[in-house]
């Protein structure tokens, strides 16, 4: 296990969407869901802070990618689900084809010499 | 929906996104809590409490999730916004005095603006104006300011290939008869090419062909549109209708596009004829021309010169001699405006930057007091750019609320100023508040925001809140450097203002105070056009002149009266017809004199004295003369001119009967040309003259008009009577003009003076108020009042000085631009200068006074004790 990195504001803004975007492609989650869902699937690495999830969740319903509406939690207690919007699915695509073009790119500058 | 419909209509729903923020963070705290509990088998408080720590800074989680909902940025501006309004309010007098200020200055930076825009920016609102070239020449030094008529006829005829075409046009004016009433209208005789010069078509018909520009050719005519109005209605084609002008019938050939008057305010436009004078014999035309693109005036120039050259034998001496100049028809029109116009917009600008620098100084007094608030908000957090955005903010509003009523200011004295302002500026086109002042206005308004609101706003954002803090209520004194230079700068500026204004008034003076050569005070004129065909024949002029002169001179109010061409010495510019000397003395062709017509009583009636000789007679066929002295000196120095011949081209020999006094020319007070005054009495009358009489001491002579027109309807009912004045009016226009220039410069001196003034005293103030505790530290030691009083006028002086210093430094070189205004009076005139530098030290020297005088009053204890 590496060591975990808290994703907070150094980690680019637009990764940490991509990130939220991504898991919603799971199905709807609330909140504190798509934070664990991330950990988790980092296998610990990626630990996102409330601090920047919420105000990122905000921001993402802003721009039209995901919708929030309220439901029961699975201890009935009144919760928030988001799910992706049609809109944030083809952001989805978009910011994907970017991000790996943009490992690629590090990859080969820090590929070893031969 | 775009993200920015979103956020607008978040920003109506945020108490409610606010509370349901809530309510999902509390249900993030528990399920974080129940995992806790569960993993790490911890009570559920504990877990609770856990979870909440885990939470982090909750209130920064909130405002930066307030952010997305609405326009952060445009909020903060607005905050910025009201919070600057309320510091304003909280300082009332500082925050009337600086708009009150910045009203004045900026509203008057804008009217100037607007008539410097109007008069000479804006090009003529003709087709590619600026390729419309005036073509003129200079002779002997002396810019006659037309073209000599055979050259131009040459030109015409023999075409150019630097222009692409050229024309030559004369004003003129005549008697519309036919309509209701007979009216007077200007026109202009003008040469096939005018329109074509002059970049427009007839709206119907056409111009004048060929053979219409010869002497005898078909009388056509070319009306304005607005004369084909009130003429004929517009009726939508040509049809074959006539006009009558001067008795004689014109057909109507063509219309032009309504707004065209060119040149003056010509109505009508008939072919121009060039007229055959006698050999050697020279009269002027304006010309103009369209230059050909890419071909340069100078081009042009060489062109007309080689083809002068080309032409050597079919032109008479005079025309060769001269030189082409070439420029702008916009500049010939308005060059003579720009000079005035330029200077007085200077001066307003200097004005501005003297109103800002005074309230930079305020602002930067003020930033001192305000530092302990900038102190506690860096220590909660603002950052240096959001402190220096606000108070840029601030002086933002305080000068858009000096701008808006500047505004208004403006338009007020634009209004003013074209019902009362000189009548060749203010009768101009185009005079108004539009987009472009609009435009011009917002730049200033923000240029002198930024200025006087950049060193406060960044003296206040370098604060160390720590040390202000501690500080207490004790005030850190600013670096006072900046605030003394402005100071030095603003007294310098006023310094030459006040020079400039001190030239011009001095000027006007010299200029009203002239012997002009002729008396203007009882002199009542009209403007009498004789007619044809009842007027064509000579006799019949004769005929009135002898018969209204009769009845006028019974008149007893009346003292002598007269028929004249035109006015003194205004008259020598129109036809110039030069005259050449026989025998009896120098016979140079090259010499240039002026003619003019008189009648009897000519100088009796105009106050000219007569040097030697008599006037003309009353009656007589004889050819006779009486010249100026001028032209007397020149070829008779040595005797006496009466008795000799002088020989005026195409009329013949003259007999010189009298020498009068030199005549200055009326608008500009020039030396006006060597005069030849041919009696006409056995001539007759021109067609178009004036009528003048000279009325008794004690009468107005404007009370004389109806008497005047009685006289001249006793003999002719039909004749219009156009424009009677005194000639004192005539004078006064002229006079009027400088006295305005002068006026102004001085009122935005004085404005100038007063805003350095008060700026001084501030500064002084200040310092002393700073250095109170020291006053009270040396004054406890021992020193005297009379030290304490030195000490402060040492600063003040020091500061005098060097404004004054500087501001006689810069105007040497800068007083030059004024030397086109000033009649007889030198640049650098060194009384003037002393005069400004001792009215500058002078009220400075007051200024510092005051403060100088409170700190020798200063009560050692209390300055002690004073924090």
């Amino acid at each position: 296990m590496g060591k975990t990195s808290t994703v907070r504001q150094d980690l680019l803004p637009g990764t940490l969407d991509m990130l939220i975007l991504k898991s919603l492609t799971r199905g709807v989650m609330h909140g504190y869901g798509i934070a664990d869902h991330i950990r988790k699937l980092s296998e610990e690495v990626l630990h996102v802070e409330e601090g920047t999830l919420y105000p990122a969740l905000q921001r993402l319903q802003i721009q039209g990618w995901i919708d929030s509406e309220w439901g029961h939690s699975v201890n009935n207690r009144r919760a928030r689900y988001y799910r992706l919007t049609r809109a944030g699915r083809k952001q989805l695509g978009e910011a994907e084809t970017n991000f790996g073009r943009l490992i690629q790119a590090i990859a080969r500058v820090m590929k070893p010499a031969t | 929906m775009t993200p920015w419909m979103r956020r607008l209509l978040a920003l109506t729903r945020r108490r409610r996104l606010d509370r349901e923020l809530g309510e999902e963070l509390a249900a993030h705290v528990e399920t974080r809590a129940r995992q806790l509990a569960a993993d790490k088998g911890l009570p559920i408080d504990e877990a609770r409490r856990r979870a909440r720590i885990l939470l982090g800074n909750v209130t920064r989680l909130r405002e930066e999730s307030r952010d997305q909902w609405g326009f952060p940025r445009l909020e903060s501006v607005v905050q910025d916004l009201r919070y600057g309004a309320r510091q304003l309010r909280r300082t009332p007098i500082f925050t009337a005095a600086a708009t009150f200020t910045l009203a004045l200055t900026i509203g008057s930076t804008a009217a100037l603006f607007a008539i410097v825009n109007a008069v000479v920016l804006r090009p003529l609102p003709y087709r590619d104006s600026e390729r419309i070239m005036s073509i003129t020449i200079e002779s002997e030094g002396r810019n006659v300011g037309r073209m000599d008529a055979p050259t131009a006829a040459l030109a015409i005829q023999a075409g150019t290939r630097s222009f692409d075409s050229v024309a030559a046009y004369e004003s003129t004016g005549g008697n519309l008869t036919g309509g209701e009433q007979p009216e007077r209208v200007s026109g202009a005789l003008v040469s096939a090419a005018f329109l074509d010069v002059m970049g427009v078509t007839p709206a119907l018909g056409r111009s004048f062909e060929a053979d219409e520009i010869t002497p005898g050719g078909p009388a056509v005519i070319v009306l304005s549109h607005a004369l084909w109005l009130r003429t004929f209605g517009a009726p939508a084609d040509l049809g074959e209708r006539m006009v009558r002008i001067d008795d004689v019938s014109y057909r109507v050939i063509g219309v032009l596009p309504a707004g065209f008057r060119f040149p003056g305010r010509a109505e009508y436009w008939r072919p121009w004829v060039p007229r055959r004078l006698g050999p050697g014999a020279v009269y002027y035309t304006d010309f103009v021309g369209r230059l050909r693109p890419g071909v340069s005036p100078a081009a042009a120039r060489d062109e007309l010169y080689a083809l002068r050259a080309a032409h050597e034998a079919d032109l008479p001496a005079r025309a060769r001699r001269s030189s082409i100049v070439i420029v702008s028809l916009h500049e010939s029109l308005r060059g003579a405006l720009r000079n005035p116009l330029v200077l007085l917009f200077g001066t307003v600008g200097c004005v501005l930057l003297i109103a800002c620098a005074n309230i930079a100084n305020l602002l930067l007094a003020r930033a001192a007091e305000r530092q302990r608030e900038m102190a506690v908000r860096t220590a909660l957090g603002a950052d240096r750019g959001r402190l220096v955005r606000q108070l840029l903010m601030e002086s933002a509003l305080l000068a858009v609320t000096g701008a808006v009523p500047g505004l208004l200011l403006a338009e007020g004295s634009l209004r003013v100023f074209k019902a009362i302002g000189p009548a060749n500026v203010s009768r101009l086109p185009g005079i108004e508040i539009d987009g472009a002042v609009l435009l011009f206005t917002l730049v200033v308004t923000f240029g002198a925001a930024a200025l006087f609101g950049i060193a406060p706003a960044f003296a206040a954002g370098r604060v160390d809140p720590q040390g202000a803090l501690k500080e207490a209520a004790r005030m850190s004194p600013g670096r006072s450097h900046p605030k003394r230079l402005l100071v030095v700068l603003e007294l310098a500026a006023a310094v030459v203002l006040t020079i400039g204004a001190a030239l011009l008034a001095k000027s006007f003076l010299r200029y009203s105070a002239v012997d002009r050569g002729y008396d203007s005070t009882r002199v009542l004129l009209v403007s009498v056009p004789l007619p044809r065909p009842r007027y064509a024949d000579p006799a019949a002029r004769v005929d009135f002149s002898q018969r209204t002169l009769e009845r006028l001179r019974a008149l007893p109010a009346v003292a002598s009266a007269t028929h004249s061409g035109g006015l003194p010495s205004s008259i020598a510019m129109t036809v110039s017809v030069p005259a050449r000397l026989t025998t009896s003395g120098k016979a140079d062709e090259g010499e240039t004199f002026a003619v003019t017509y008189v009648g009897p009583d000519f100088f009796k009636t105009f106050g000219i004295p007569l040097a030697a000789g008599a006037e003309c007679p009353d009656t007589g066929d004889a050819p006779l003369a009486v010249v100026s002295g001028s032209l007397a000196r020149l070829f008779f120095s040595d005797r006496s001119a009466v008795g000799e011949t002088i020989e005026v081209a195409g009329e013949g020999p003259h007999t010189i009967v009298g020498v009068a006094a030199n005549v200055r020319a009326m608008g500009s007070n020039a030396l006006g040309w060597p005069l030849v005054y041919v009696c006409d009495g056995h001539r007759s009358p021109p067609v178009s003259g004036y009528v003048v009489i000279r009325v008794r001491e004690g009468v107005d002579p404007t009370s004389m008009i109806p008497a005047l027109r009685d006289a001249i309807h006793a003999v002719d009912p039909s004749l219009p009577l156009v424009n009677p004045r005194p000639l004192s009016a005539a004078v006064g226009e002229a006079i009027t003009t400088r006295w305005f220039d002068a006026a102004l410069i001085a009122a935005f001196a004085a404005v100038a003076i007063v805003l350095a003034v008060v700026g001084l005293y501030a500064l002084v103030a200040y310092l002393v108020a700073q250095r109170t505790r020291e006053i009270g530290v040396r004054m406890a030691l021992g020193a005297t009042r009379t030290d304490v009083v030195r000490l402060v006028l040492r600063q003040g002086s020091m500061v005098t000085a060097l404004g004054v210093g500087l501001g006689m430094a810069a105007a040497l070189p800068l007083v030059r631009y004024v030397r086109a205004m000033l009649f007889e009076v030198e640049p650098l005139d060194t009384g003037m200068f002393a005069a400004a530098a001792v009215v500058l030290a002078g009220t400075a020297i007051i200024a510092t006074a005051v403060p100088a005088w409170r700190a020798m009053h200063v009560d050692p204890i209390i300055a002690l004790r004073s924090e």
